[in-house]
């Protein structure tokens, strides 16, 4: 029997290793960030474990922009970035909270905690004015997002109050203290936030937008998404 | 022709100059001229000569008869016994010169050997031959006979010479002749192959031990071998073995290591023996070494105790005598001169000794594991055993969790190696590699789902020891999330992996910490998923309403109790319901009474009678602490209907007091009618006197006589003093002499009523037979009347009894009767009047008569005459006269009412 030993601890078995198990060991495995465009996942999928956002769809803020606009954008972008690729965000949101993860059986009463706390919460009219460049948590991605403009934060912000106190029911982490709210559109591999060339783009497409009063749509439903199931809250 | 002529000429000549004797012959010469070659004419002739004067004569006719006839065998058969037993004569003879017996054998030789000239295919001449030749001494003369004997006749007559010529060379072998001997027996195993058992003695006699494993061998290789002395294959193995292990030196012939280690391949229940035998082998060999190698070879594959044991054995004394032989050398080495590597040797040896001897329990261990390697204890008791030597335990642990099989496991449970290995790396503070194992141990296969909860409980045990408790429950959480696909718990046919999800221990576990550590909101999440799975249990359920109750969400706690309830039945749902009512009770009050009493009637609904008394209870004190007495009573009332009768008693109490609570003491009237009339005798007695006594505490005494005299129905004096004390006590206290007159006839009554009875066991008896004088007037007297059996056993006794009181049944025993007359006159005088008090004459009903016998009715009338007639009349005026004198108990305790009563009269 051989031992994979190391000074002073005592010796796992390497038979031990080579035996099967690691919990979710299979779907871990299969984990290639190649798949998805170079991102890596913050946590790993299991079995049990549902990645749960909550967020108001913004597929109106789009097509408010419109497509050519975004893809204008994102050349520029892409250019700033010393040619590296920048992907469009598959369906734009405004995010009311962090990725959480969720229990398979603590869904239900999640998705109930919520309803409950948005019922009497009205819809809001979001206006972004600027788009700025905010990196992920593990700095692994910057996103190039809207951001909501002075005015029109606030409300949002008490939604995103209500539902921090949703999830804090459960023992979940809060939204950020200072919450910056913002509609990413577009994404890149790497911490891009502090080029100065990406900066500087970014600062002219701002300004070109406040000249222009910024673009808006109404949030008038917070969705909570939850692994593959997706849970709507109108507002009134 | 010419031949023939001589002969009768020179026969012709004989007679002319003849002996008287030789006269007698003539016939018979004559006849033989006639017929040479009749045999019956030349026997007929030696039968005539063989007077036994004259022996030369004799032989000299046979010789002339096997001339004449050579080929007649039974001339030759005759004439050689002839020769032989003339030789024998001879030799027995004691003036006979040895020269003269020697030629007179070697003459019978000579006649033996001219006879197999013709009869060589004669067995019985060979025989004879041999043999005489055999007696004769003259062993290689015989020796070549048999051998001629054996090359004349066929080989299926084979086996008539060899036994006497296997006796020869036996006889002769030890005096020198040994390999003439081996090289007959040889043949001789050759002709009949089943001799060589014989053989194989004959040569280990003899120290030919290769020869002799050789031999057996071959007889162990020939499948058709049937051994003469019913030797089993088995048996000559082992004697093989035996041989092959004494002499390793002598055998050279075979390969012994060779065969016994087939013989331990093949005989299972002898490989300690053969493994010990093997060992032997290479010892008296001289090779300690390969000795040693093949004890531990035995030690490391045998797989009884039973062998183990008895290798051990050999094996420590084979160790302990090296040791005792290099100490000895040693100190003779020591005493010539100071040889330090001898004592190294002897240290070594030493060593070896003491090594085996630690090393015993860890071999038995794995003889054990080998004769069952899914042996769960044994594995346990292995890494206890390797206490000091933590490398050797994880490689025990690895080497268990790949061999046991969960699903053979045998006293005791596979998951218990893992969770044991992982607290190992627990022990030894390598957190990381305990998780591994967990981690394996979770993957890896379990006989019941509950073994693998084990193994995730006990992983998040350790997770709880060590760190934050958020470690813990994301584990159980990650445990409990549900499979892809629809997995039914019971299904054997899931992997238990995926069944674990419903499993109700880790679900326990799970909301266990839940509570402590979560927050309210995860822990209902996980209290309803359990409820959702139907794995939950009553006291689940109760657990999660105390914590919804403990947060105040009440409401969701009733409903959790509601849930709770429609998922059980009775009579599991009892405690589910005892505690919501409770808790319901506790919160509201009568604040929400109909909702309450909802409540109630949904629970008693279906509840079982015998477990109905606590809620009736529950229900009953809401109603009377917050809603109406009435209500309450109707509770009770449905309580004693729905009640089983022997849980009735301490209800009707209960009701009892609350009712002289609520509403007064008159009001239980109605209550105790009632269970005096619902309850079995012994508790309506109870009721009976309670009832009584309130009512005589009520100044009722009209109501409380009508109470007693109702309770005497029930109350047999016999058994029943109390009660009639009681009573009794009541008149003297509240009553007048007419009442209690009353009562005494009524007591009467009942005595009667009761006496009719056949049910008086003999308990009830023994009870009696302690007790009042009355009781045992009943006994003489009322029995006989009623039970004929019981008469006729009376009557035995009292035939048995002394002739002084035989007056008793004078008239059928034909006394005479002056006897009769007198001596009832004597005893009865006292006794009196009985019939007359109860005036009924001569003719007196014995019930009535024994009836009588109570004291009052004595004294009353104790100025009746016409004694005579009466204890003449029947023979239980013997009874009444022994009752008399027992009485005076009752009439003391009475005394002066009874004096009173005569007054009166």
């Amino acid at each position: 029997m051989s031992f994979s030993s190391s000074s002073g601890r005592l010796p796992v078995p390497q038979d031990l290793l080579a035996m099967p198990g690691g919990v979710g060991g299979a779907s871990a495995a299969a984990d290639d960030p190649l798949a998805h465009q170079g991102r890596t996942r913050s946590f790993p999928a299991e079995r049990g474990q549902w990645a749960t956002s909550v967020h108001c769809p913004a597929g109106e803020l789009l097509d408010e922009l419109g497509e050519h606009r975004v893809e204008s954008w994102r050349s520029a972008l892409s250019a700033a970035c010393h040619g590296a690729e920048v992907h469009p965000v598959d369906s734009p949101h405004l995010s009311l909270s962090r990725t959480v993860i969720l229990r398979h059986h603590q869904i239900a009463a999640y998705t109930d905690a919520l309803r409950s706390k948005l019922a009497d919460s009205a819809c809001c009219p979001v206006v972004a004015d600027k788009l700025i460049a905010l990196p992920n948590d593990d700095c692994t991605r910057t996103f190039f997002a809207l951001r909501l403009a002075e005015h029109s934060a606030p409300a949002c912000e008490q939604l995103v109050a209500r539902v921090d106190s949703a999830m804090s029911l459960f023992g979940l982490p809060v939204y950020y203290d200072q919450p910056q709210l913002h509609v990413s559109l577009l994404w890149t591999l790497g911490d891009r936030s502090q080029d100065r060339s990406v900066q500087r783009l970014l600062d002219d497409i701002s300004g070109d937008l406040a000249s222009s009063g910024g673009v808006g749509f109404l949030a008038d439903q917070v969705v909570c998404r939850s692994g593959n199931k997706e849970f709507m809250f109108s507002l009134s | 022709m010419f031949f023939y002529l001589f002969g009768s000429i020179i026969n012709t000549l004989f007679i002319y100059s003849l002996t008287p004797q030789e006269e007698e012959d003539l016939p018979y010469e004559e006849e033989i001229l006639r017929n040479p070659y009749s045999v019956k004419s030349w026997l007929r002739y030696v039968e005539h000569k063989a007077d036994g004067r004259r022996p030369v004569a004799v032989c000299q006719i046979y010789e002339r008869a096997v001339k004449q006839l050579p080929g007649s065998y039974k001339l030759w058969y005759r004439y050689l016994r002839y020769r032989r037993l003339l030789a024998r004569a001879r030799a027995n003879s004691p003036d006979v010169s040895d020269a003269d017996l020697q030629a007179e054998l070697s003459v019978a030789n000579a006649a033996h050997e001219r006879a197999l000239v013709h009869m060589h295919k004669m067995p019985r001449i060979w025989l004879d031959y041999c043999r005489f030749l055999t007696r004769q001494g003259r062993i290689t003369e015989s020796r070549r006979a048999f051998d001629r004997a054996l090359r004349s006749l066929p080989l299926t007559q084979h086996d008539r010479l060899w036994p006497p010529y296997l006796r020869l060379v036996r006889l002769h072998a030890p005096h020198g002749c040994l390999e003439t001997a081996l090289r007959v027996l040889r043949r001789y195993v050759r002709f009949k192959p089943e001799g060589r058992e014989d053989f194989v003695d004959f040569l280990l006699e003899h120290q030919r031990l290769d020869e002799a494993v050789a031999n057996l061998v071959a007889i162990i290789n020939d499948d058709s071998f049937q051994s003469s002395r019913g030797k089993s294959k088995h048996a000559l193995w082992q004697e093989l073995c035996n041989l092959l292990s004494r002499n390793p030196l002598e055998v050279t012939s075979v390969n012994a290591e060779a065969i016994i280690r087939q013989g331990i391949s093949r005989y299972t229940d002898q490989v300690g023996r053969l493994w010990t035998a093997l060992a032997e082998w290479h010892l008296r060999a001289g090779n300690i070494s390969r000795a040693r190698d093949v004890f531990e070879e035995a030690l490391a594959t045998v797989t009884t105790v039973r062998d183990f044991s008895q290798v051990f054995d050999a094996s420590a004394e084979f160790e302990e005598g090296l040791v005792r032989q290099l100490m000895e050398a040693a100190e003779e080495g020591a005493a010539a001169a100071g040889d330090s590597e001898e004592s190294l040797e002897s240290d070594l040896a030493m060593l070896r000794f003491e090594h085996l001897i630690e090393r015993r329990p860890l071999l038995l261990n794995s003889v054990l594991l080998r004769q069952n390697p899914h042996c769960v204890p044994e594995w346990h008791k292995r890494v206890q055993l390797l206490a000091d030597r933590p490398a050797e335990q994880i490689g025990t642990y690895m080497e268990a969790v790949k061999t046991v099989d969960p699903h053979k496991a045998s006293a005791g449970r596979a998951c218990t190696l893992w969770t044991e290995f992982a607290k190992f790396y627990e022990k030894h503070d390598q957190l990381s590699d305990a998780r591994t194992v967990f981690e394996k141990a979770a993957a890896a296969d379990h006989r019941t789902v509950d073994d693998l909860a084990y193994v995730w409980c006990q992983w998040a045990e350790m997770e709880l020891r060590h760190g934050p408790p958020e470690k813990a429950l994301a584990l159980l959480a990650k445990a409990v999330a549900p499979p892809s696909h629809k997995v039914d718990f019971y299904d054997r046919s899931e992997p238990v992996q995926a069944r674990l999800h419903k499993s109700l221990k880790l679900w326990s576990f799970y909301v266990d910490l839940e509570e402590s550590y979560g927050t309210l909101a995860t822990a209902r999440a996980a209290y309803d998923r359990m409820l959702d799975l139907q794995i939950a249990t009553p006291q689940i359920v109760i657990n999660y309403a105390v914590m919804l109750e403990e947060s105040a969400y009440f409401e969701e706690a009733f409903r959790v109790y509601e849930r709770g309830i429609a998922l059980f039945k009775w009579p599991n749902v009892e405690e589910l319901w005892k505690t919501y009512l409770i808790h319901f009770s506790d919160r509201y009050g009568g604040a929400k009474l109909e909702r309450a009493r909802d409540l109630f009637e949904q629970c008693l609904e279906h509840c079982p009678a015998e477990l109905s008394r606590p809620f009736f209870l529950l229900y009953a004190k809401l109603e009377e602490e917050h809603g109406l007495a009435k209500r309450a009573m109707n509770v009770y009332e449905r309580a004693l209907e729905r009640l089983p009768a022997n849980q009735r008693a301490p209800m009707f109490n209960i009701y009892i007091n609350r009712v002289a609570e609520l509403l007064g003491v008159t009001h239980t009237r109605a209550v105790y009618e009632k269970a005096i009339e619902s309850l079995p005798d012994a508790e309506a007695r109870e009721f009976c006197l309670r009832f009584a006594e309130l009512e005589t505490r009520l100044g009722e005494v009209d109501r409380a006589r009508a109470v007693y005299a109702y309770c005497a129905q029930i109350c047999d004096p016999r058994l029943h003093e109390q009660f009639w004390h009681a009573w009794q006590e009541f008149e003297i206290a509240n009553g007048s002499e007419e009442t209690l007159r009353e009562m005494l006839r009524v007591k009467r009554s009942v005595t009667a009523a009761f006496s009719t009875q056949l049910n008086y066991t003999a308990a009830a008896a023994a009870a009696a037979g302690s007790a009042d004088s009355d009781d045992q007037a009943e006994d003489s007297a009322g029995p006989s009347s009623s039970d004929p059996m019981r008469a006729l056993e009376q009557q035995q006794q009292q035939s048995a009894q002394p002739k002084g009181i035989l007056f008793v049944r004078g008239k059928d025993q034909e006394q005479p009767a002056g006897v009769m007359r007198t001596a009832p006159a004597a005893a009865e005088s006292a006794a009196s009047g009985v019939a007359n008090s109860n005036g009924a004459g001569g003719k007196a009903n014995p019930e009535e008569l024994q009836i009588g016998g109570d004291d009052d009715d004595s004294e009353d009338s104790d100025a009746g005459g016409e004694v005579m007639e009466e204890a003449g009349e029947d023979s239980d005026g013997g009874g009444e006269n022994i009752e008399i004198s027992e009485l005076p108990v009752p009439s003391e305790v009475l005394g002066s009412l009874a004096k009173d009563s005569d007054d009166e009269s």
